[in-house]
Formats: C-alpha cells, structure tokens, sequence
C-alpha cells in the first residue's frame, strides 16, 4: 500500500445491490462509474459517502474505517451530491450554496469563501441566478447550484481536509457546454488532490473526458481502467445489451449504436 | 464578482424589518383585544385611572385570555414549521395530520381517569393534562415520522393523519355517549378548542415552550440543512437521527402544551409558515420567530372575532381558524402540483 491511498474497499457487498466489491484508489483520481440503470452505482456512492454501511467488507477512508469518523468529521473530508430532486423549500439561491460552507464552521463573510464562490458562481454560469429564490430554476439550473454548493464543501482553497468528492449523476439536465465544463471542473479538483467519483451515463464523455472508469453490472464490477480499454464492443454488448460500433474521427474515439435493424 | 456579504446583509436587514413589523403588529392587536369586548374600556379610562370593576376585566379575564393566546398560537405556528422540516412537506402541520387531536384525546382520557378511577389525584390535573397531551402528541408525530422513513407518498402521510384524526374523533364520541352533562361540556371544549381556560396553565406552560423555541434556534442551521434532505444533512455533518428524535420532542411539547391550553385549534401552524414562506422567505432563522409572531396575532385576532362576533355567546375559537384555514388549505392541494 502506498501512502496516497485515500479509498480500499475489501470485499464489499450490500444486500442484493452490491457483491464482492474491491477498488483502491489514489489520492487525486478522477473516477468515472457507469453502468445500467439499477447496477449499483448509487448505491456505491452512497457507501462511499458512508451514508449507507456495508453488509460485508470494509471501507477505508484515508487509512481509516469509515464508521470511526464523527458525522462532522467526516464532512470535511468528502462532499457528496446524491441525485437531484427539486427543492422543497425556497431561499435564495447565494443562501442555498452558502449552506455548504457550513461544514467548514465559516460563513459568507470570509472573504476567501467569496472568492470561491463567485468563482464557482461564474463558472457555472449561475452568477445570474443568486438572488433567485431556489424553487424558481428550471431543472439545469438547479443541478448547477447543487454542484455549486458540494464544490464549495471540498473546495481546496477553503478546506484543508477536503480529500473526496463523490457526485451522483452531476450532468443530468445539463446541456453539453455545461456538461463539459463540469467535467473540466472536476478534473481540475482531483488535479489539486482531492478525489473524484461521479457516476455519469454518456459513454462518449467518459471516453473522452475521463481518465479512469469503473464499469458496474448486477451490482458487481466489471471493468475498471481506462476508458477506451474497459469500453469495448463487447462489453458493452455484455452490459448494456446493445450493439454498438467505435469509430475514430480525428484520433479520437465514439462510440455509436450499431446500424438499426432495416424496417420492414 | 458579486458582493455575497451585502447581498446577505440585505437580506438580513430585510428580515429583521419584517420581524420588527410583526413585533408592531402583535401589540396593536394585543391593545384593541385588551380594549373590546362586551364590557367596554375606552382609553380614556385607561388615562383617566380604571374602576375596580374593570381593573378585574381587564388583569383577571382579558389578560390571561391574551397571553394564552399569544402563547398558543405561537407554539402552534412554529410546531408546523417544524413539522414541515421533519416530514420535508410544507403541507404537514399538527391539527390536519392528527397530532392534536391525539393530545387532545389523551388529555380528554386523563381528565376522565382522574374523575373516576383516582378522584384522590384531581388537585394534580394541572400537570396530568399537559403532560399526557404531550404523551398523545409524541405518539403520533413519531409514529408518522417511522411513516415518512419508508418513503411513502405525501398524500399518504396525510391521509394516515386524517385517520389518525378521525380515530380519536371516534374515540372522543364514545366517551361524549358516556359522559355526563358537566364533562360533555369540558369535552367539546377539547375538540373546538377555546382560549377562555387555558389561563390556569400559563405558568407552567411557559417554561417548557419557552425551552422549546430556544433550543430551535440554537439549532436553527442544522434545520436549515434539514428542510432540504436528509440526505444533504447528512453529508454536511449533521447526525440528523438524534436531531429528528429533538424535533419529534419539539413538535410534542409545542403541540402538546398548545392543546392542553386550549384545545385543538387547527390549520395556524399550516397558514402561518405557509404566508410568510411566500412572501419573504423558507431560511429558517426568519421563519421561526416570524411564524411565532404572527401566529401569535393570528390566534389573537380569531379570538377577538370569536368572542365580540355575536353578543349571546361566544363561539370556540378552533371554528373560527379551522374556518379560515380549512380553504386555504383546500386551495393549497389544488395549486399544487407535485404533492
């Protein structure tokens, strides 16, 4: 074991969702989960964010198990995004990603919390948006405000602990200009060392964006590596039931769905 | 790059000018109620220095009347706000899902174990009552929250409150059928709510409500991160399990305090949060003192309605609120879209 492993998941399994799970990873990784509907992904995420406790295994967090830290401790080493519902309640919008600096015991009146924010805010192109109240966004918005306030929780410039960063399906609702730059968002966060895991559903984006992926069927891992090693016509035809085709355009790598059966 | 700190000061600034407001207007209510009634006090007498007669009026009817007003409809309002926090639906409030006709069921049974089964304990009814008002209560508002827990739907969790609601409806009229004439009386009191016999409890009930919204507000950002999912809570370090059990108390006492006062008096805790989280905002640390405040002159103002309406009789007070409400409410589920 190396000194920079932030996450050891042994042997993992949770009720009928998740079996015989083993993943290590570094510090600073940028891992991407897919799969199918129903293969488990969320409900790794929420494992990973210690919200739900394995039936069997053990889950390491920087060295330690995952239920000796206090609730408040552990949120100032990971953030997590489940997936988003609309919001119950109204309060403006600042107010709303202001909430993730709670954690952190500071309030908007620290200056370097501005700073971040404001910097999240136009980024994600929500600057327009803060004084909405938070019920008042359309499906898009909402999910960037959510991504808004879980950055600001792990951000590195506000939080020393920050080490992990999980996001369930953050690209949802989001069209591809902000798709993209969340990506780029993310990956920028795990190259100041503060671990990545989200779960997305477009094969191409991880093809192209992500450097590591980790492929779930029936609640059990089937590949996990580089994209363009784990995402192979076979596979996929394994996982997902369809058949697809790779092309290459200018070096880089698509994946489309094979030639549709010829109507009749 | 925005400026965050004065967009919050704004804010602030705007929520204290309404809670100032507020402040203002549960005085003035508070004043014109000391000052009508059948028995008239003019200012001028007030001025001029009060006859005995309405010295007495005025300090051993109306003003214990007030305060448990005050009291009441505070507790009540600030109850729903927590209720909607706890069941995540701005739709929950203790008279419509049950929880106060519950206490009330249960302060009803004490009062009738106390008349025949230990008639040697009836100097002690003063904190029997409040306490298994607050027993019922509890009852209910855990029973719902182990509800909420396996994710049903919200029409469901307020159809089992409605339920809930009519079986100590039922409960009551069985013991209204065995009842005499006096606790006949004393029951339907119960179930119509009725500010004019609370006065007895002020002292002991201020402690515990008082406690109650203290202990709200030092919590006030937890509830923030709350009303939005357990889930976020939870990831933001909350150990939302224990905080959900302290506002299952919470709810019980306000509830439970509120209705061995006066009654069920239904649909304040659902108006009040409800107006307020329209007009200004949802953010908690406003929400809570501005829902007691007007929830407050809310209940006060029913009051005033209920006993200078018609000059025979008084009417309960709950038949006034649950009159003003029962629309409000209706109208609520048919805007409403996603409930």
């Amino acid at each position: 074991m190396t000194s920079s492993e932030i996450i050891k998941l042994t042997a993992i399994s949770y009720q009928q969702r998740l079996h015989d799970i083993n993943v290590t990873l570094d510090a600073g990784s940028c891992l991407f989960l897919l799969g199918p509907n129903g293969s488990g992904k969320s409900t790794l995420l929420s494992l990973l964010a210690g919200h739900s406790h394995p039936c069997q295994g053990q889950y390491q967090l920087a060295a330690r198990i995952i239920t000796d830290y206090p609730v408040a401790d552990l949120a100032r080493q990971r953030a997590w995004l489940p997936q988003a519902s609309p919001p119950p309640f109204a309060i403006p919008v600042y107010q709303f990603i202001a909430l993730g600096l709670h954690p952190l015991g500071i309030s908007l009146e620290d200056e370097q919390a501005g700073l971040v924010i404001n910097q999240l805010l136009t980024r994600l192109d929500i600057a327009k948006l803060v004084t909405r109240d938070c019920d008042q966004l359309s499906g898009g918005e909402w999910q960037r405000v959510l991504i808004a306030r879980t950055l600001v929780q792990v951000s590195p410039r506000l939080n020393q602990h920050a080490a992990l960063c999980l996001l369930d399906e953050p690209l949802t609702g989001l069209d591809l200009k902000h798709q993209i730059e969340v990506l780029q968002m993310l990956k920028e966060f795990a190259e100041q060392g503060v671990t990545v895991i989200a779960s997305i559903h477009d094969l191409n984006l991880a093809l192209n964006h992500a450097s590591a992926v980790l492929l779930l069927n029936a609640g059990r891992v089937v590949g996990q590596g580089e994209a363009n090693q784990v995402l192979t016509v076979a596979t996929i035809k394994q996982v997902y039931d369809v058949d697809t085709e790779l092309l290459a355009v200018n070096g880089r790598q698509f994946i489309v769905s094979a030639a549709l059966p010829m109507s009749v | 790059m925005i400026d965050l700190v004065e967009l919050q000061r704004a804010s602030t600034q705007k929520s204290r000018t309404t809670l100032i407001f507020l402040s203002i207007f549960l005085v003035t209510v508070t004043v014109i109620s000391l000052a009508s009634g059948n028995f008239s006090i003019a200012v001028d007498d007030i001025v001029n220095g009060l006859s005995p007669l309405q010295q007495q009026v005025l300090f051993e009817l109306r003003l214990p009347r007030i305060i448990t007003a005050i009291l009441v409809g505070a507790a009540l309002a600030v109850a729903g706000c927590i209720l909607q926090v706890l069941l995540a639906n701005s739709l929950a409030e203790p008279g419509v899902i049950g929880i106060s006709s519950f206490a009330s069921l249960f302060a009803v049974l004490s009062i009738v174990l106390l008349d025949t089964v230990l008639p040697q304990w009836a100097g002690l009814q003063q904190y029997v009552l409040p306490l298994s008002a607050f027993i019922g209560a509890s009852l209910v508002t855990s029973l719902l929250y182990q509800v909420t827990k396996h994710n049903l739907p919200t029409t469901k969790i307020l159809l089992l409150g409605v339920a809930i609601g009519i079986f100590s409806g039922a409960i009551m009229t069985w013991l209204l059928y065995f009842s005499d004439d006096s606790s006949m009386r004393q029951m339907l009191y119960w179930m119509m709510g009725n500010l004019a016999y609370g006065a007895d409890l002020i002292y002991i009930a201020v402690i515990p409500l008082g406690l109650s919204f203290l202990w709200i507000m030092r919590r006030i950002d937890a509830l923030n991160l709350l009303q939005f999912g357990e889930q976020g809570a939870f990831q933001s370090g909350i150990d939302v399990p224990k905080l959900r059990i302290q506002l299952i108390l919470c709810v019980a006492v306000l509830t439970g305090v509120a209705v061995s006062m006066a009654g069920v008096i239904s649909f304040i805790g659902l108006v009040i949060p409800h107006i307020l989280r329209i007009l200004v905002t949802s953010q908690l640390r406003f929400l809570v003192p501005a829902s007691a405040l007007l929830g407050a002159s809310f209940l006060l103002f029913a009051d005033l309605i209920a006993r200078s309406a018609f000059a025979t009789a008084e009417l309960p007070v709950g038949a006034i609120t649950a009159s003003l409400g029962a629309p409000f409410f209706i109208y609520l589920l048919l805007r409403k879209q996603d409930i």
